[in-house]
């Protein structure tokens, strides 16, 4: 039964998943197209899921959508891991004072919303892009990961095999390398999906307020943004999108939490090895 | 012979303890000696491990002296510590079931320590020699052994994998903190024994923790009794064992005889033949 979540998470995103990979290679119509005579079409054959107040595609719009989504989940994630997890494990290897003031600038940054920063961001830039968007859910997820890498290295470091690698003489950084790194793995991961779904439900939130990706590019966030105009003509409009973004959302955070299972081996064995 | 470690007046304290842990202590161990260093738990015998090796807490203090070789440890840096750690001493620790990385296959992980050790070694000799080193420690079916996780071993197995990575190097000194106490009697003696062959066949001394006389006697040539971070006496084994002079090493050494005790009658004590409470300050 513990699998369940973890099928229905992977089914999701794999969903998701081959939605982007079609994109890439073939939409129905051009997800641009405007086409006035074809505004707030019914769904049917020539339009799946019918068309915008413009006469776009919507299904085209949603393919290219599940790229756009993904494209922010994964460099806004590496972004955050790749400086997250440095950052927690060289704190977590010198708890001295260094490892105190990086921990603390971390939980500044924790208190710091994504949303505001993605309005400094574009006001300093002057526009609102996919790639300011980025940045912000990015940075917003530095401390997560940080406060994750952290507390996990914390307890590798108190481990015995440490103390045997430090006693055959492997340096900091070696040990950092080969036994912190891979045993802080499973949390990283964990983490790495369910900041995924955040990063997806955020540029979404950034999209439908205007400052996430720009007015051209079709994300999910920006059509429910769009959509709203028609509430009352054309619902369905509006519930193309909001679904998609709950199935992608929902899927990262089944997957987050079914990989802490399936990788937890206290849970696995159901017996405490430490 | 020479002497290979001299340590004097080594006094290691700990941030907001009030009295140190170790209050100042001093031996020598020669090349190929072996030294054992018994005495109760929290009595500093491990402190004193992780001190010689370089591997206290950043909370622990440490000042006197400690010379390997006529080369001064203590105030050392930890990159110039981390080329002795391993080459010139390596440590095998207590707990054989912790003190392998749980995700690393057993054979890289006594490779690595060859690897940092020896330049420029091709990754099939390396191999080759951790093989070797794991049929040495009685490990005859090394292959196999090399590719397992720690979890696929037994106690006894990781703890001669522990002894192969100590030795691996050829070191002048082993440092055994209770290597055989997690492990039942009979693998004990196997892997005691396998310890006693392998530094017979390197030459390397060895420092050797017990609260276990009777392993110490199997193992050692001489001993010291530590008492509340003190050394309160020294010498031979067999010495020490038929006629202590402290009362402490007496009640050490009656109360680990265990077969004089009449059945029924109550097991003696330290406190029998040593009040602890004349002591404290």
């Amino acid at each position: 039964m513990r699998r369940a979540g973890l099928i229905a998470g992977t089914a999701c995103v794999g969903v998701v998943v081959v939605m982007a990979l079609v994109a890439l290679f073939w939409t129905p119509y051009d997800p641009g197209q405007v086409e006035a005579s074809q505004a707030l079409a019914q769904p049917s054959a020539a339009h799946l899921f019918g068309t915008d107040g413009f006469g776009r595609d919507i299904f085209s719009q949603l393919l290219v959508g599940a790229r756009i989504c993904l494209q922010v989940g994964i460099v806004s994630v590496a972004i955050g891991a790749l400086v997250g997890v440095p950052l927690g494990i060289w704190a977590g290897m010198a708890p001295g004072r260094i490892g105190r003031a990086i921990m603390r600038v971390s939980d500044v940054l924790y208190a710091f919303p994504a949303l505001l920063l993605a309005i400094l961001l574009a006001a300093a830039r002057g526009s609102a892009s996919t790639g300011t968007a980025m940045v912000a859910i990015g940075v917003s997820t530095v401390p997560a990961f940080a406060r994750v890498a952290h507390g996990a290295t914390r307890s590798v470091m108190a481990r015995d095999y440490v103390a045997a690698a430090r006693a055959s003489g492997i340096g900091w950084g070696g040990i950092a390398r080969t036994h912190v790194l891979v045993n802080i793995a499973p949390v990283v991961l964990v983490q790495t999906s369910t900041s995924f779904g955040l990063a997806i439900l955020a540029e979404a939130g950034l999209s439908y307020l205007g400052i996430g990706t720009a007015p051209t590019t079709p994300s999910w966030g920006r059509m429910l943004y769009d959509a709203q105009k028609y509430l009352y003509q054309a619902p369905l409009q509006l519930l193309w999108p909001g679904m998609f973004i709950a199935v992608a959302v929902l899927g990262f955070n089944l997957l987050g939490d079914g990989l802490r299972d399936a990788l937890d081996p206290r849970l696995r064995t159901g017996r405490h090895d430490d | 012979m020479t002497e290979l470690l001299s340590v004097e007046n080594m006094v290691v304290g700990f941030e907001g303890a009030s009295r140190p842990t170790i209050g100042g202590i001093s031996f020598t161990l020669r090349a190929g000696q072996r030294l054992g260093l018994i005495g109760e738990s929290g009595s500093g015998k491990s402190v004193t491990a992780l001190a010689l090796m370089g591997l206290l807490p950043d909370t622990a203090h440490l000042s006197g002296s400690v010379r390997l070789a006529g080369r001064e440890l203590v105030g050392l840096g930890d990159a110039k510590m981390a080329r002795i750690r391993g080459r010139e001493m390596s440590m095998v620790f207590q707990e054989p079931m912790t003190a392998l990385d749980p995700t690393m296959r057993v054979g890289r992980q006594v490779a690595e320590v060859v690897r940092l050790h020896c330049a420029r070694t091709g990754s099939g000799h390396t191999r080759e020699r951790v093989c070797r080193m794991l049929e040495e420690v009685g490990l005859p079916d090394a292959e196999r052994i090399a590719d397992s996780y720690p979890f696929q071993l037994s106690g006894g197995q990781r703890q001669r994998v522990m002894v192969a990575m100590a030795l691996i190097n050829r070191p002048e000194l082993i440092i055994c903190d209770e290597p055989t106490t997690a492990l039942d009697v009979t693998v004990q003696a196997r892997v005691l024994d396998v310890l006693d062959r392998g530094l017979r066949e390197v030459g390397a001394a060895c420092l050797f923790i017990s609260h276990d006389l009777a392993v110490v006697s199997q193992i050692c040539d001489d001993v010291i009794v530590m008492y509340r971070g003190q050394i309160v006496e020294a010498g031979p084994v067999a010495v020490l064992l038929d006629h202590a002079r402290h009362p402490y090493t007496r009640g050490l050494v009656a109360t680990a005889r265990l077969d004089e005790v009449a059945p029924g009658a109550r097991l003696r004590v330290i406190e029998d033949f040593w009040d602890a409470s004349q002591e404290r300050r």
